[in-house]
């Protein structure tokens, strides 16, 4: 007779990618929003605003993000409203236009930190718990919207592109590091954590406002092998929008030089505008939408790059 | 490389002009960026391009960026800008389905990042023909790619004949091939006369891939300034041109139904030039002007 056999140590299954939504209407707009929570990597649910053309699709689809997770839902509701115009006229233009939240961003620590797996349970024997290596990183919930929106039957899984604003431009290139999706547009990127750039008390300041205008200071204060071994992982094709003025436009314009160098798929262009984030078009106080020249510049251009990489795929 | 004249035709001459026309208004954002950063000389020589066979694409003069020299180039073959800093290719905007409101918003950006003025502001001081892209359509040429390449072994082909001028036509002096804007051609100038002469004789030799005289590429002789009423002797290839410019041109069609089309064309530039030298007051190969 054998002895009975222990039960093996196990490693937690990676659940599927899947979500939950509330359909509801959007102010201002005939088109509504499916207010969804979209499964994270750890398990837990970030929300995003789905809308969509009528028609069964697949279509393409564009996902806006802004700066860093904050807020949780009434943030998302409140910045779909007021962009509600813009994303009307993606929608019109055969779009699934998202507007994603992510947990919030934690300085530094993408630095040195390995993406993160399912552990061994070798404690608990038999629970099976669900253990990670590492914590989960706002940018790694983006990763997990892009496999949500994959599951969508009318969603081309093969046509979605990220546009995102400040850190969420950021997202976008720490994310092509990772995985591969079909065209992202990082406008005013704020890319330090990507290119290593020190952001440290020695950095160039202005109060508290850090001075990485100038190309030449960025680069002097980057680590550029560092940079370069994320950077040669990347195979989408990434258009940088610069603001001329703006205090990190070095840092912007460096991703694209570097990225060029690496032969990598890279387009560069900036403006001049007095607002952050400007090619997002909001509607004014007032609730008029009144994109300026220089705006609607912007949009047409980041929409043709989208139309050149999502459209002629399908 | 010598360049290979029997790849001459594979598309037809008079199949180009599609292609030829929208590169020719494309052509105007290197030489916009031009006028835009380089003092202006008399002879609007800082707004011509220059033909490199490797990238087949034509270049700006070099824009002074601080320690480094910058210039724009379109690349004929699938119709591109280009951006170099010394001999690295720093961007390229390829311009199918653009608008020029966006090609210009990437050239502006693109120099301003290396510390050069915008070529957007830039107003041009002539017109070339009408296209579709000056009045705000996108840049659509699908299909034309043979055309492309096509127009770029006449480029080949011309500036290996060019620099046979300069480097052979030893009775006068002659500059490198360049390409004027204005009319898309590629030529050079023989000056025939010492510098500060009071009269100004010259040769323009050079090759046009096609106008409003001429649908289709054509080589030209065109001396200056040519007394009236000049007798025009025959030419064993191609005819004397009148009306706009006098010139001696051989086109497209004659040429590509040579067998030795090099020859042919060599031949072709030394005897009307040899007319024209002879037009112009000369007599012999080496003699000084009467």
């Amino acid at each position: 007779m054998s002895a009975p056999t222990k039960p093996a140590a196990s490693v937690a299954a990676e659940l599927p990618a899947h979500g939950y939504t509330i359909t509801k209407p959007v102010p201002g707009s005939d088109i509504p929003m499916d207010l969804t929570f979209a499964l994270t990597r750890d398990e837990i649910y970030v929300p995003i605003v789905v809308r969509r053309p009528p028609g069964r699709g697949p279509f393409p689809v564009i996902v806006m993000g802004r700066g860093a997770g904050r807020g949780g839902v009434p943030q998302i509701e409140k910045q779909v409203e007021l962009l509600a115009p813009m994303q009307d006229e993606m929608i019109a233009r055969g779009y699934v236009v998202v507007f994603v939240n992510y947990r919030n961003e934690i300085p530094h620590l993408y630095q040195d930190r390995i993406r993160a797996h399912n552990l061994v349970d070798d404690m608990s024997g038999g629970e099976n718990r669900t253990l990670k290596s590492a914590a989960t990183l706002d940018s790694d919930d983006l990763i997990a919207i892009l496999g949500y929106l994959q599951t969508l039957a009318y969603v081309d899984a093969d046509a979605i592109g990220i546009v995102g604003v400040s850190h969420s431009g950021e997202m976008i290139l720490k994310i092509a590091a990772e995985t591969t999706f079909a065209a992202g547009v990082a406008i005013e990127g704020a890319s330090h954590e990507f290119l290593s750039v020190d952001t440290g008390p020695t950095a160039p300041r202005a109060g508290n406002e850090i001075q990485y205008q100038d190309i030449e200071v960025v680069r002097q204060n980057a680590n550029k092998a560092r940079a370069m071994e994320r950077i040669k992982r990347i195979r989408t094709p990434i258009l940088h929008i610069g603001r001329n003025a703006d205090h990190l436009q070095g840092i912007f314009r460096l991703a694209h030089e570097w990225m060029q160098e690496a032969g990598k798929d890279t387009t560069w262009v900036s403006f001049d505008h007095p607002v952050h984030g400007f090619p997002f078009i909001y509607r004014g106080t007032d609730g008029t939408y009144k994109p300026d020249p220089v705006q609607r510049k912007a949009f047409e251009l980041f929409m043709e790059f989208f139309d050149r990489h999502l459209k002629r795929k399908r | 490389m010598e360049f290979d004249w029997t790849t001459l035709g594979g598309k037809s001459p008079t199949a180009l002009v599609k292609a030829r026309t929208v590169a020719h208004h494309a052509l105007q954002w290197p030489t916009k960026a031009a006028r835009a950063n380089l003092e202006a000389v008399a002879d609007d020589s800082h707004s011509s391009l220059t033909w490199e066979a490797g990238p087949g694409a034509l270049f700006s003069q070099p824009l002074p960026a601080g320690d480094a020299t910058v210039r724009v180039g379109l690349r004929l073959a699938g119709l591109a800008l280009i951006v170099m800093r010394g001999n690295l290719m720093l961007d390229t905007y390829e311009l199918a389905g653009r608008r020029d409101s966006m090609v210009g918003v990437w050239l502006d950006s693109s120099l301003r990042a290396l510390g050069l003025k915008p070529a957007t502001p830039v107003t041009l001081p002539y017109t070339i023909p009408s296209h579709p892209v000056a009045r705000g359509s996108a840049y659509s040429f699908s299909g034309e790619s043979e055309a492309f390449d096509e127009l770029v072994r006449w480029f080949d082909a011309a500036a290996e004949v060019l620099e046979g001028v300069r480097t052979g036509y030893t009775d006068g002096r002659a500059d490198g091939a360049r390409c004027w804007p204005h009319h898309f051609d590629i030529a050079t100038v023989v000056a025939l006369d010492p510098p500060g002469a009071d009269t100004a004789r010259s040769i323009g030799i050079g090759m046009s891939p096609g106008d409003h005289y001429y649908p289709q590429p054509y080589f030209y002789v065109s001396p200056y300034p040519l007394p009236k009423g000049a007798a025009l002797p025959p030419l064993a290839l191609g005819h004397w041109h009148t009306e706009g410019f006098t010139g001696a041109v051989a086109l497209a069609e004659s040429i590509v139904a040579l067998d030795d089309r090099r020859a042919g064309v060599s031949g072709f530039v030394r005897s009307a030039y040899d007319a024209g030298r002879a037009q112009l007051g000369f007599v012999g190969e080496a003699d000084q002007p009467q």
